[in-house]
């Protein structure tokens, strides 16, 4: 499903180069949930953002859905993206001019041939698989942290994406909160099948998911 | 797609009230003056009766003559050759002038020269603007009359409330008529309507009245009584004479010559004789006559000469509508980068939710012109009343401003491309926007 080849990312300034990332190789089947732990700023976003196609590896290939990814700025990729992505940020990243219903339908949005009716029954219902149907009508500041990254939850899987990608989605929640959008993130993987690849600093949660990989300086420790 | 982005549009102008009120307060303030301003142009300038002919008329209503005499000099140099003083002399002669009229024109000077123009097909010589008393009911009323020729109805396309004006023939015969406004109809016979056949008492002399028009809604032609010129003693002038109280207007065969039919007057200042004049001898036409736009801005600026003044006055305009758009304009896209830089969170989601760039333009873009459209409606509002209150407390006397419907469009539209020029800037910066940025910006 997701499959790095040779992977590096340097990021250059007049005066310095980081190394982010250092020949990563790395093969996600389908169905399978992976995390990824590593010290702060071992490159753990970047490799996400750049499995996400959100950022341009400056080496090696990356292929996603059996499609090797060529241009990166483009209208493909982005549809690409809207068709087979979702994600989840740390800090939740919900719209605070619109309804949660509206913050939820956003993908769809920039869905072809889906009508206002259908994006609405959608969204209610990935909303109503996170718990929170009952809050549609919300804003984002009436909602607890917990309940703002359910939305997001709800948000990245409105559109039914084949990958989930979520960085530090319970790093910003207290323990009985990031338990709860763990469990959804599971049962997502488990009923749904989808791939998940998440990035956490929490081993108990790294722990109930199939794999770990550790990332230290831009490497991938085996 | 459309009517979320006009929630998203509403709701964040909703929140950010301040910046919301700026904005809208430079845009509807700026439009409402602007529209105040092209109102006005448009009565002063516009093609309303009785100015149908406008874009055809050349006016003339100036000549200048110069007294020229001739001026010797001699210039003697002086220089030392082979020890001995030599002297190196040079005549010359020039001319200079030393006395200069500039005066309105003789009648008879243009019944002699100006009638067989080759790009005018018609003309009108009148005399604007005698005042006279007149007395009703004990009160005194100051009339203002025109004298003109019987052609001045055909240039001139009044609106006729009764009546007519005089054709050839009555003025020929010198028949002693007047055509009036309603407003002078009113205030001297004390009603509007059967007005036709009833005296108005001039000069001494009574005027069989034969015509009723509208009062004119412009400075140019502003009068309340008119009669032929041929009812004035000795109306062309004495014949040894080029100047007199008369304007004339010409109307042009066509818009394209406009420009032939002022140069050809201007050239005549080289063929009109100058010997039957006593005290000069020069002729100066240039700069004497000018299209409609150019008689009007002698009334703006302090040229006397009409292309002159048309030019500077093209050019205050001009200057001044682009400081008045362009503050605005720039105050907006000012606050624009702001706001949408506050939102680069947003962003970054939509973007890596699949928007492309064009989706992040077009919503920023039609923001923006949900708010100049909600300017632009106060705006026109704001025009209303401020129209409503110069004509109202009379402001420009005979001026009566209008809004019309062409230009309530035409506002419209340029409230709409304002919108999106102010918009377009910002957007497009943050439309490039890296993901990954837009999404680290918030956190920071
Ligand atoms: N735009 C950038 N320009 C230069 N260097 C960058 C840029 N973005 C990231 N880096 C560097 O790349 C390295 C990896 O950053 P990254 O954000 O992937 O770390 P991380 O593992 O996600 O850290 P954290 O756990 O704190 O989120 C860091 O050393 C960081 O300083
Ligand atoms: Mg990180």
């Amino acid at each position: 499903m997701i499959s790095l080849d040779q992977v590096s990312k340097v990021y250059r300034t007049k005066t310095i180069e980081t190394t982010a990332l250092n020949n990563i190789n790395l093969e996600v089947p389908k169905g399978e949930f992976l995390s990824i732990m590593g010290p702060s700023g071992c490159g753990k976003s970047t490799l996400l953002n750049i499995i996400g196609l959100l950022d341009e590896p400056s080496d090696g290939a990356v292929t996603i859905a059996g499609k090797q990814v060529q241009k990166y700025a483009s209208k493909a990729t982005s549809h690409f993206r809207n068709e087979k992505l979702g994600f989840i940020f740390q800090s939740f990243h919900l719209i605070p001019d619109l309804k949660v219903i509206d913050n939820v339908e956003l993908p769809l949005l920039y869905r072809k041939h889906v009508s206002a009716k259908e994006r609405r029954r959608l969204s209610e219902e990935a909303l109503e698989s996170v718990g929170l149907k009952n809050r549609m009508n919300h804003f984002p500041n009436q909602l607890s942290g917990g309940q703002k990254q359910r939305v997001a939850i709800a948000r990245a899987i409105v559109g039914k994406p084949e990958i989930i990608l979520a960085d530090e989605p319970t790093g910003n929640l207290d323990s009985v909160m990031g338990n709860e959008v763990m469990d959804i993130l599971l049962n997502l993987n488990k009923e749904g099948g989808t791939t998940i690849v998440m990035v956490t600093h929490d081993e108990n949660m790294a722990r109930r998911t199939h794999r770990l990989m550790r990332l230290y300086d831009g490497s991938q420790i085996k | 797609m459309l009517k979320n982005y006009i929630i998203l549009a509403w709701r964040v102008l909703g929140r950010k009230k301040f910046f919301t009120f700026i904005s809208l307060f430079g845009i509807s303030f700026t439009l409402g003056i602007l529209m105040v301003i092209v109102s006005f142009l448009q009565t002063e300038l516009g093609t309303d009766k009785p100015w149908t002919n406008r874009d055809r008329m050349v006016s003339f209503g100036t000549i200048e003559m110069k007294a020229m005499v001739a001026d010797t000099t001699f210039l003697i140099d002086s220089m030392l050759v082979d020890g001995a003083m030599k002297y190196d002399t040079t005549k010359s002669i020039g001319e200079s002038s030393n006395s200069t009229t500039i005066s309105s024109i003789g009648g008879r000077f243009l019944e002699n020269y100006f009638t067989d123009l080759k790009y005018a097909e018609n003309y009108t010589f009148y005399i604007p603007g005698v005042s006279y008393n007149a007395y009703v009911n004990n009160s005194k009323i100051v009339l203002d009359a025109f004298y003109t020729d019987a052609h001045y109805w055909e240039i001139f396309d009044f609106e006729f409330l009764e009546g007519q004006g005089y054709d050839k023939g009555m003025y020929e015969r010198a028949e002693p008529i007047a055509v009036i406004t309603d407003q002078l109809a009113e205030k001297y016979f004390g009603e509007m309507s059967n007005i036709v056949g009833r005296e108005i008492k001039m000069d001494g002399k009574n005027h069989k009245i034969i015509g009723v028009v509208k009062k004119p809604r412009s400075s140019m032609i502003d009068g309340d009584v008119w009669a032929p010129t041929t009812l004035l003693p000795d109306y062309l002038g004495p014949v040894d004479r080029y100047t007199g109280g008369y304007r004339a207007y010409f109307l042009a065969n066509s818009k394209s010559d406009v420009t032939n039919l002022q140069d050809e007057i201007e050239n005549k200042e080289n063929e009109i004789p100058m010997d039957v004049i006593e005290d000069y001898n020069k002729l100066l036409l240039k700069d004497k006559t000018g299209t409609m736009f150019q008689a009007f801005s002698r009334n703006l600026v302090p040229f006397n000469e009409p292309k002159k003044a048309g030019r500077i006055l093209s050019w205050i305009l001009i200057g001044f509508i682009s400081l008045f758009v362009l503050l605005p304009t720039l105050n907006l896209i000012n606050l624009n980068v702001s706001r949408i830089m506050e939102r680069s969170s947003e962003i970054g989601v939509r973007k890596a939710f699949g928007a492309s760039k064009g989706n992040i333009l077009g919503q920023f873009i039609f923001e923006n012109v949900v708010l100049t459209i909600i300017g632009g409606t106060i705006g026109l509002g704001l025009a209303v009343v401020l129209i409503y209150f110069i004509n109202s407390a009379n402001l420009l006397e005979f001026l009566r401003l209008t809004i019309n419907y062409k230009f309530f469009i035409y506002s419209f539209i340029v409230v709409i491309l304002f919108g999106v020029l102010s918009g377009f800037l910002p957007a497009y910066r943050m439309s490039k926007i890296h993901i990954v940025n837009a999404l680290k910006s918030n956190k920071l």
